[in-house]
């Protein structure tokens, strides 16, 4: 178990459902459970990830520690501190130690800003000069030249995209960034710096990711303990080594084979 | 400027937007330069000329008074245009403000706000128009005044619709996780990116708004003399239609072909700021 | 083997695909030339803007307007002449889609229709004569069931969404074989899918193919993905084909220094350590380069790569490669 002064997230019996209309005209509401009083902690420097298909209810739990959603239920703490019971201005501070980088970098940056712009609006400092060298610092952090300052997200590739949304995601110093599904949508080959940027992030940030994915290969390569979810349980939880050679639950064992990771017994 | 520049030259490769820009930009170019392209003194009588059919020396003929009706034409195009464009830009701003606030904040606000919107779009817009414009003297800011604050409805609408789309966006998201205030997040994420679609129906208003207001002038609940606008000096063709043809006909003609202008030009800005074109052709 | 895998059912030749930008036209395709053999499935493995989809779009023409091809791209019907499909007409391609050839695409929640039920979607698909049938309904089931769905009367009678991302990839691949296709091009068909119901649809896919004798072209970023299905498989970077060849010579000795760093790539991602990159961006179309398009991320590139335009050529391997410096065969 995990020493409860280093953790950082502690979600206690989570429980978030979703209103959505029959499918007659005048069908009654149906409430849909997608996340079913799950509790699970983290702890500080760690990366966690938690795997399901989609409709599993992992990006459900993401969207309430950023504050998207509000649950049925439960509580989340971080840093001791409870999400829901924070007053507003507490709460834009809190948040601002808890960073997304989103699947689709398209959908993530604003069409209309320049790159500096949208890296600006991340940095806490009213100084012009000190502002700009910081933007600077971060491009460079995560591979992208000072150049592209003054670019629109749309002359930016792929994989650039993505990189510059990490670097977005670092910009208020974060102490928790949750990663949805952050290379799905890329190519092998960019999938590979992306991997390669966000664990050397790691290695000189005191930084805890949130890994959130349906793909096991970028699991394993990036995460310290793993929590497998289905239909809004977790049904296994574990180290990520112990997950990779010797899954307990059934369904784990499942998504292995289906990934070709493992052989069928 | 750039921007403007690109926007133009993307305009100009449709047939329907080089038609709309020339037409927008020459009466434009009337309104503000009507001292100075008007062969005659709009408001000068003379009675030995009345109602002269076109000739060379008075092209689009004279009217009842003997007034040139070209330079008339020509300095009611200040009058059309100006409350065409005053009155959009009035509903512009209150409908922006209004779709906003209710797509952005929704809850409560949406719907109160939307049904206000419903509600005066029940009205009557004309007869209101005639109510009001009938009770006060009609000078041209109130004509525009009124106008605007009644056609802003249908801009309101189109913007909370986007509103709501992009307030969904990852973008909007993220910074929400920065902790911009919502009112940062609403101004400099979200507006922006329904810019399109205001510019779109704000063109679009503005021949709307032409035509209503040469309604209510051909009625003489309009501007009022000295000033004249299209609909007023069409109104002189009414007592000899037959007689004096040409006096309705080229003020009904400057009225079409400007509204032909900006229709064509909100039709093809629509194509043009289209995000989906947009990236079609990146 | 069957004795039918030299028969070739779709030839393309020196295909050139211009796609018109602005006032200008920008060139995709270059001198593309492969041939599918009949009964077998072919990998088309590229990266994004390698231009492997328009390569695809472009052989049944669903490419946008004002697009520019040149070459020549011909199909085998079971009988009677081979038929030049650049050279027919909107009407006549018509009978080839879908027809002759049928096509599934990577996201299956925009390629189906949101406000038709997917029964109806999939009977639309239908032949004419078999659609008028009374047996139309019976035969949309038949299809739906085969495409591994458990409850065909269910899904038939749902809308897209309220169908999971892997159900609805079933229903666009019993909708693109309604027509009994010879030819089924899948543009990256489980990419958008979950991980785990990947290989579900695949071996669905794989087993039909070898029921009725379809032949595939199978689209993917991920060549080690791609060799459990493919007989062959072919390379594009920057919209020119670099290697072909058949799938266990490719994998096991690549000879272009491209196709090996993906296969390396590849690989590495399932090792579970930190995966190796290829140095450098991959290009986008509006960049010119000259001589070979790889030498610029290539560690084997010397002069001649920089200025000359390595030719299509007989490869150790048995296959084609474009490269002044195949790699030795261990």
């Amino acid at each position: 178990m995990l020493d409860s002064e280093k953790l950082i997230l502690r979600i206690e019996e989570l429980s978030i459902s979703y209103q959505s209309s029959g499918s007659g005209f005048w069908g009654n509401n149906k409430e849909i459970v997608a996340v079913n009083e799950v509790s699970l902690s983290v702890g500080r420097g760690e990366t966690f990830a938690i795997v399901g298909e989609s409709g599993s209810g992992k990006t459900s739990i993401a969207m309430s520690i950023l504050g998207f959603v509000k649950p049925a239920a439960g509580t989340i703490e971080f840093n001791d501190l409870n999400l829901f019971s924070l007053d507003s201005k507490q709460l834009r501070e809190t948040r601002r130690l808890i960073q997304p980088v989103f699947q689709d970098a398209n959908s993530a940056l604003n069409p209309r800003m320049t790159v500096e712009t949208i890296l600006g609006d991340g940095i806490a400092i009213s100084d012009e000069n000190e502002k700009r060298e910081k933007t600077i610092s971060l491009l460079k952090s995560v591979g992208l030249s000072p150049d592209f300052l003054k670019k629109y997200p749309h002359q930016l590739s792929g994989g650039q995209k993505q990189r510059l949304c990490i670097a977005r995601a670092l910009a208020p110093e974060p102490e928790l960034i949750i990663l949805d599904e952050p290379v799905s949508a890329q190519d092998l080959s960019i999938q590979a710096h992306i991997l390669r940027l966000l664990s050397e992030i790691k290695k000189t940030k005191n930084i805890t990711y949130l890994l959130i994915s349906h793909d096991l290969n970028v699991v394993r390569i990036l995460a310290d303990r793993v929590a497998v979810m289905r239909s809004g349980i977790i049904v296994e939880e574990s180290s990520c080594e112990k997950f990779f050679s010797d899954p307990t639950h059934p369904y784990s064992q499942e998504l292995l084979e289906n990934s070709g990771l493992i052989q069928r017994a | 400027m750039n921007n403007f520049k690109k926007l133009i030259s993307k305009l100009w490769k449709s047939t329907s937007g080089r038609i709309g820009l020339i037409l927008v930009a020459l009466f434009l170019l009337l309104a503000l330069g009507a001292p100075l392209l008007s062969p005659y003194d709009p408001v000068k009588q003379n009675l030995i000329l009345r109602s002269s059919p076109p000739s060379f020396s008075h092209l689009f003929g004279t009217d009842l008074f003997g007034r040139d009706i070209l330079s008339r034409l020509i300095y009611g195009a200040r009058v059309s245009i100006g409350i065409g464009l005053g009155s959009a830009f009035l509903a512009v701003i209150l409908g922006s403000a209004v779709g906003l606030a209710a797509g952005f904040l929704r809850g409560r606000t949406d719907t109160v706000l939307m049904r206000i919107v419903d509600l005066l779009l029940g009205f009557p817009k004309f007869f209101i128009l005639l109510l009001v414009v009938g009770l006060g003297s009609p000078s041209i800011w109130l004509t525009a005044s009124v106008l605007g604050a009644l056609s802003w409805m249908e801009i309101a609408r189109v913007v909370r619709g986007e509103v709501i789309l992009i307030r969904e966006m990852n973008y909007v998201k993220a910074a929400t996780a920065l902790g911009l205030s919502p009112m940062n997040i609403a101004l400099r994420y979200v507006l922006p990116n329904v810019s399109g679609s205001i510019i779109v129906s704000a063109t679009l208003l503005i021949g709307t708004m032409i035509l209503i207001e040469a309604s209510l002038s051909y009625l003489g609940f309009g501007v009022q003399p000295p000033d004249a606008s299209w609909g007023t000096i069409m109104n002189q063709g009414r007592i000899d239609p037959l007689g004096t043809w040409w006096i309705s006909v080229s003020a009904g003609l400057a009225i079409i072909l400007s509204l032909i202008g900006f229709n064509l030009l909100g039709d093809s800005l629509r194509d043009v700021l289209d995000p989906r074109t947009e990236n079609a052709q990146s | 083997m069957h004795k039918s895998e030299n028969e070739i059912i779709l030839s393309v030749q020196n295909l050139n695909v211009k796609l018109s930008v602005g006032d200008s036209y920008l060139s995709i395709i270059e001198d593309a030339s492969f041939k599918l053999r009949k009964g077998t499935t072919l990998g088309l493995i590229g990266e994004s803007g390698s231009g492997k989809s328009i390569l695809c779009k472009s052989i049944i023409n669903l490419l946008p307007g004002g697009s520019r091809l040149e070459g020549n791209v011909s199909f085998y019907p079971e009988s009677g002449k081979p038929e030049d499909l650049l050279s027919l007409s909107e009407d006549e391609m018509r009978f080839i889609r879908g027809k002759e050839i049928g096509f599934l695409s990577q996201e299956p929640s925009s390629s189906m229709n949101p406000v038709m039920k997917c029964g109806q979607q999939v009977l639309d698909a239908l032949p004419d004569s078999e659609r008028k049938n009374t047996d139309g309904v019976p035969q949309v089931l038949k299809l739906l069931k085969n495409s591994g769905l458990k409850e065909p009367e269910i899904v038939a009678n749902s809308y897209p969404h309220e169908l999971s991302g892997g159900m609805l990839q079933r229903v666009a691949l019993a909708a693109a074989l309604a027509g009994r296709p010879k030819i089924l091009i899948a543009d990256e068909p489980v990419t958008a899918l979950d991980a785990s119901t990947r290989t579900g649809l695949m071996k669905l896919l794989h087993n039909l193919k070898e029921e009725i004798g379809l032949s595939v072209i199978l689209v993917s970023h991920d060549i080690e993905f791609v060799s459990h299905w493919a007989d062959d498989i072919m390379v594009m970077y920057f919209g020119g084909i670099v290697e072909f060849g058949e799938t266990n010579k490719i994998l096991s000795s690549p000879a272009h220094p491209y196709t090996k760093a993906l296969v390396d790539l590849s690989k590495s991602f399932k090792s579970g350590s930190m995966p190796k990159t290829i140095p450098g961006d991959i290009p986008t179309m509006e960049v010119t380069i000259s001589g070979c398009s790889f030498h610029p991320r290539c560690e084997y590139a010397d002069d001649i790569c920089s200025t000359t335009e390595p030719k299509s050529e007989a490869a150790s391997h048995g296959g084609k490669i474009r490269c002044f410096h195949p790699l030795q065969q261990k």
